[in-house]
């Protein structure tokens, strides 16, 4: 027995918090036990992370058949080539991995603090049973994704996050949810779809190959892993097979693999062209956004991208392909955050902005500057669409232009924001500073010794868009404080008087002591992690067995020092104070933000041609139809009714009726009398 | 109980209770109780029965290869051929017999209501479980297409039943008499051109097939036959229009009725009886599958009217079944079997809510019916795991299948499978639209107010809940289950194999 068997837990807790809140009776007391279950998760994930560090670099994991079956058949129209494991074998399971102790710690404690603001947000909302349970079901996909030792388990996760994500965004009572929901998942079920098929796809390439490798070392006396989507063990193939030393596998194999992973992450990070994403995130109900966010936006595609690092470095062209993408999605959303008025959507847009800058490192080639960004970036955007939402729906700060009175009367929950602006900008080393400046390190002297190297224009492109996203968002920071600051009201006398009153009688509970304590966590994960670099963070996060890949760069360094200060200077001196009283109409920035795209998208790819196979069939296939049903009817008329007269059971009928049970009862006892065996008689 | 009269007792149950239905008096309340209550321990019991045997059989895998527990007896020998009353479940047919005899009690609960024909209703409803369990449970291919044709006229009847169901019911009456006659055709030729007296499956299945154009002019008949049930591309009107003319439950029982028992006769009798011209039928069973796939899940996109959209839907998962059979793997031809089977249970389940919804809320339209089961949340819920499961959600019934069937045709029809994937994307659109609409859209100003429906209560409640439970069930216990079906497409899978040409030597495929 060891500390990381507490994996179990974390796996299965989540869902026990579910069953458990079933067994209450009160609303509170159902949403008690779902906390409760994330209570018990955060400490066994801690244990496991403790375990994994302790092991290190050891790797304990550990996996339960959920299938199994011989596969005796040679496959039909399969090129010789072919080599199909002789058992198909799928299991869910855990792998203690660094890089998902440290995930799953975060996720964990994320999840716990946005559950702990649902309850004290949402305490006399009828929803709140259905909403801590669908986040605690978010929850379960995302640690199962995250632990996962193999793929099969990622695909288990990816969906389930995907539909618990799209169900909570569906209980939100705003207009216009449900076709936002329907965005949402149809944008997730693309990426889901394609990891599916990257699933299926390497199981019939290197499932064989990894059997056949496992019957090998059993003569050496090592444990085979029979799961052909295991992780490990398909990392040591994937090497071979981009050496040429695997039968049947070449290049291309290895780059439609990678291509339809990075599907799947880029559309969990609401990468390019899938950024809209994020605008549907956030119109999860109340603080589970908070939830929301931070898990499917920045948790999912994070830790896919790690678990199949050493596929996407073996595929030619991915990686830089992935950092341009990332690179300008990050700029793009930095961009609109910083034109946003509307607090809930600059969250979102900021979120977006860090999940995409998080894929930046791994597209330089430093999983491990990646996954230290995104361990910020969760707490970070988690602790700031919990502000977010507190501000809209608590204090009916929904707009920059109402923070001025929220200034004075509620100056606790501005800072709130400010700080978890500022975390996200990074500024003075706290927050995302230490990530970013580890993918920045990356692109400025590679990403390390043994490491893969997207290239000079990738890394080009990369650092010079990380640089530029941090840049906005620190602008964005400034301007922000600005509009905070200055204490601006509306002109109007009624609103302005609305707003004060709004503020003053707000009652956030014990929401701002929650809030607290993530905006502590997302800061100090900035400062925490020089030090943690010192001692080998590096080395403990890299999927890079004794390399640190998490190069240290003081040109790096000063530039992610210098610039977010230079940012937030020039936000706040240059930019206007917000005008209250102008509305911010703009419909351009729905296209940049990828929301009114992806609603095009599948309307002119969906919907037009449903309703052209509609009229086609009321058209043109109903009418050639009927003709031929007529035709038959009219050949071979039973005299049916006609549509307007109700069908009659009369006499004639039951005299029918009876015949017929009369012949039937006749087959019977002729059948039973001439082969009593044939009804079972002795 | 001796095992080998199980399944006699599993169909010739309904069978009594149908007798005893049609003799009970409905005079009053209390007397058309009874007349439910028999209906409703008629399939219970058959239920029950099945679930002794489901566990008694799975637990050894290795059963699925041969017919378990075995009932032969001799019956009609006298004629130029030899019919048999073989009874027997293998891994072919013992999930979906199950999953048939599980449905029948919910399709009971979901007619509690009913208020007219009574007898004759529940007579009709009882026979059609004779027919379907009858097909599934037997193992010689006369009977086989004997039950195949019993469930044709009660269904026409009852879809008749329903508001301006008379061209609906004489739809489904048409097209499956046609069905009906094609694989009568279709046996008529293979026993004429291949000599054989008997129509024993297992005998079948070890002698040669017929040969050249015979052979593929039954299969061309039999692909007719069983693709018309199923309801495939293009024939798939009269299942649309029965399920959006007939009442509920009996919606409930076209679902049943169509892609699984289709599913089973393509794999039973098309792969196992005939492997040499279907394999010559591979190009259009694959473009079947597409067309079946991606027209469906635009129809659902595009159609208006809830019951359609999920007629549709069920319509657009022939696609993926018809993928996994014309893969001719023991894994993806499990899986095709898995989906008819996750099928017979979502199915009934999803037009149950969504019946529900349509017939409180007084409307056919989606526009007129807007988030009417917005103050439901039984109903949501049951709503979202019966499509989650249609979608291929993990630990959900279909998910199993799902994965089974594009992992065994992946290796042989790889762009199809591609394209595949794609198709249930815009399936997922559909599915989506129809929740979205019922359940979730707020923004009422597309269209007229709608009163919210009442949520799932009752009788509904617990059919409900039975189907959703099995979805849940089998979702997560499926590797208890599969390797038991795997085993029985095992043998199909080497059959195949048999005829199959050699494979196309490597090179360019890396």
């Amino acid at each position: 027995m060891h500390l990381v068997d507490a994996a179990w837990a974390v796996l299965l807790l989540p869902v026990a918090g579910v069953g458990a809140s079933y067994l209450t009776e009160t609303r509170r007391g159902a949403a008690t036990a779902v906390v409760g279950g994330s209570w018990l998760t955060l400490v066994a994930a801690l244990l496991v992370l403790a375990g994994a560090v302790a092991k290190s670099p050891e790797i304990h994991q550990a996996t339960v058949t959920l299938w199994s079956f011989p596969v005796t058949q040679s496959p039909f129209n399969a090129a010789s080539s072919t080599l199909l494991a002789a058992n198909f074998e799928v299991g869910f399971g855990y792998a203690a991995t660094p890089v998902a102790a440290a995930l799953v710690a975060t996720v964990t404690l994320a999840v716990l603090l946005g559950q702990s603001q649902i309850m004290s947000q949402l305490r006399s909302d009828p929803r709140l049973p259905s909403l801590m349970r669908l986040t605690a079901l978010l929850a379960f996909g995302a640690i199962a994704v995250i632990m996962a030792p193999g793929l099969f388990q990622v695909v288990l996760g990816f969906e389930l996050c995907g539909l618990a994500a799209a169900l909570l965004i569906g209980s939100s009572s705003r207009a216009g949810t449900g076709r936002v929901a329907r965005r949402v998942y149809v944008g997730w079920r693309l990426g889901a779809l394609s990891l599916l098929l990257a699933t299926v796809f390497i199981y019939v390439k290197f499932a064989g190959q990894v059997e056949a490798v496992a019957t090998s070392t059993v003569h050496k006396g090592v444990t085979p892993n029979p799961y052909g989507l295991n992780f490990s063990a398909l990392e040591s193939i994937w090497a071979a097979a981009a050496h040429g030393q695997v039968h049947g596998v070449g290049g291309r194999t290895l780059t439609l693999a990678a291509v339809l992973i990075v599907v799947a992450a880029a559309s969990a990070c609401g990468i390019l062209p899938l950024q809209g994403l994020w605008r549907g995130l956030v119109r999860a109900p109340g603080a589970s956004a908070a939830v929301v966010l931070p898990v499917v936006g920045v948790a999912i595609g994070t830790s896919l991208l790690a678990q199949t690092y050493a596929l996407l470095t073996v595929a030619s062209a991915v990686l830089p392909i992935l950092t341009v993408l990332a690179s300008t999605s990050a700029v793009v959303m930095a961009g609109l955050a910083l034109r946003e008025r509307r607090v809930m959507r600059l969250a979102a847009l900021t979120s977006g902005s860090l999940a995409s800058s998080s894929v930046v490192g791994f597209g330089l080639g430093s999983s491990a500057g990646g996954v230290a960004f995104a361990v910020s970036g969760i707490l970070v955007v988690g602790v700031l669409a919990g502000t977010a939402t507190h501000l809209s729906r608590d204090l009916r700060v929904d707009t920059l232009a109402r923070l001025g009175p929220a200034w004075r009367l509620a100056r606790t929950s501005v800072l709130l924001l400010l700080g978890a602006l500022g975390a996200a900008a990074g500024v003075v080393g706290v927050g995302t500073f230490f990530g970013r400046s580890a993918v920045l390190s990356a692109a400025l002297s590679g990403p390390g010794e043994g490491l893969a190297d997207p290239g000079w224009l990738a890394r080009l492109v990369g650092g010079c868009g990380l640089l530029a996203a941090g840049f906005l968002l620190a602008v964005t920071f400034g301007r922000v404080v600005r509009a905070a600051t200055s204490g601006v009201e509306s002109s109007d006398p009624r609103e302005a008087r609305a707003a004060r009153r709004h503020l003053s009688q707000a009652r956030p509970g014990n929401q701002v002591v929650i809030l607290r304590i993530g905006l502590a966590l997302a800061l100090l994960s900035g400062l925490l992690s020089l030090p943690g670099l010192h001692y080998g963070l590096g080395s403990f996060l890299s999927t890079h067995r004794a390399a640190n890949a998490l190069g240290f760069n003081w040109v790096a360094l000063g530039l992610t020092l210098l610039l977010p200060l230079a940012g937030t200077a020039i936000g706040f001196a240059v930019f206007p104070i917000v005008d209250p009283d102008r509305q911010q109409i703009r419909r351009w920035a729905d296209w940049l933000d990828g929301s009114a795209a992806a609603d095009l998208a599948e309307r002119v790819a969906i919907g037009w041609p449903g309703r052209a196979v509609a009229f086609v069939t009321q058209a043109v296939m109903e009418p050639l139809s009927d003709s031929a049903t007529q035709a038959i009817t009219r050949t071979f008329d039973p005299n049916w009714p006609a549509s307007d007269q109700p069908t009659s059971w009369g006499l004639r009928s039951a005299a029918a009726t009876l015949a017929a049970v009369a012949i039937g009862v006749g087959i019977l006892v002729w059948v039973a009398v001439a082969h009593p065996g044939g009804v079972g008689a002795p | 109980m001796p095992s080998d009269i199980s399944l006699s007792l599993i169909v010739f149950i309904p069978a009594l209770a149908a007798c005893l239905v049609l003799v009970l008096p409905v005079r009053s309340d209390l007397e058309r109780f009874r007349v439910r209550t028999a209906a409703l321990f008629g399939t219970l019991l058959s239920l029950l029965i099945a679930i002794f045997d489901l566990l008694g059989e799975v637990g050894n895998p290795s059963q699925g290869a041969l017919p378990q527990p075995s009932l032969d007896a001799p019956w009609l020998r006298h004629f130029f051929f030899q019919m048999d009353y073989h009874l027997g479940t293998d891994g072919l047919n013992l999930m979906l017999l199950f999953g048939v005899t599980a449905v029948y009690p919910a399709l009971v609960l979901a007619s509690w209501r009913q208020r007219e024909r009574y007898r004759t209703y529940f007579a009709l409803l009882l026979l059609t479980e004779v027919a379907l369990t009858g097909a599934l449970a037997t193992q010689d291919l006369l009977l086989f297409a004997i039950f195949f044709a019993l469930p044709v006229v009660p269904l026409a009847l009852l879809v008749a039943f329903g508001e301006d169901g008379s061209g609906a019911g004489r739809r489904v009456l048409w097209s499956q008499s046609l069905s009906v006659a094609a694989l009568l055709a279709a046996i008529l030729l293979m026993l004429l051109r291949s000599g054989n007296r008997t129509f024993d499956f297992l005998t079948l299945s070890t002698v040669n097939p017929v040969k050249g154009a015979p052979g593929l002019i039954v299969a061309v008949l039999m692909l007719f036959a069983f693709g018309s049930r199923m309801a495939i591309f293009p024939l798939q009107r009269w299942f649309v229009d029965g399920v959006s003319a007939a009442p509920t439950p009996v919606g409930m029982l076209l679902s049943i009725s169509s892609l699984p028992l289709g599913t089973y006769g393509m794999v039973r009798v098309l792969l196992d009886m005939d492997p040499a011209a279907a394999i010559q039928l591979v190009v259009p069973l694959l473009a079947l599958s597409l067309v079946t796939l991606f027209w469906g899940g635009l129809a659902a996109r595009g159609s208006r009217e809830p019951r359609r959209i999920v007629a549709y839907c069920l319509v657009a998962l022939a696609g993926p079944v018809l993928l996994g059979v014309a893969a001719f793997s023991e894994t993806s031809i499990a899986g095709a079997l898995g989906m008819a089977f996750a099928v017979t249970l979502l199915g009934p389940l999803l037009l149950l809510v969504v019946g529900a919804v349509a017939d409180r809320g007084g409307h056919e339209r989606l526009r007129e019916l807007l988030a009417a089961g917005g103050s439901s949340p039984r109903l949501q819920l049951l709503y979202a795991i019966a499509a989650a499961s249609l979608l291929g959600v993990p630990f959900l019934a279909g998910f199993p299948a799902m994965f089974q069937i594009l992992v065994g045709s992946f290796v042989a029809h790889r762009f199809v499978t591609a394209l595949t994937v794609i198709g249930l994307l815009v399936l997922t659109s559909g599915v989506w639209r129809l929740g979205s609409g019922l359940f979730w859209r707020r923004d009422r100003s597309a269209g007229p107010e709608v009163a919210e429906v009442a949520d799932a209560h009752g009788s509904e409640f617990y059919a409900g809940w039975l189907l959703a439970g099995l979805l849940i069930i089998f979702g997560i216990s499926a590797g208890y289950f599969v390797p038991y079906t795997v085993h029985g497409t095992d043998l199909v899978a080497a059959r195949i194999s048999s005829y199959a040409p050699p494979p196309p030597p490597a090179g360019g495929h890396r």
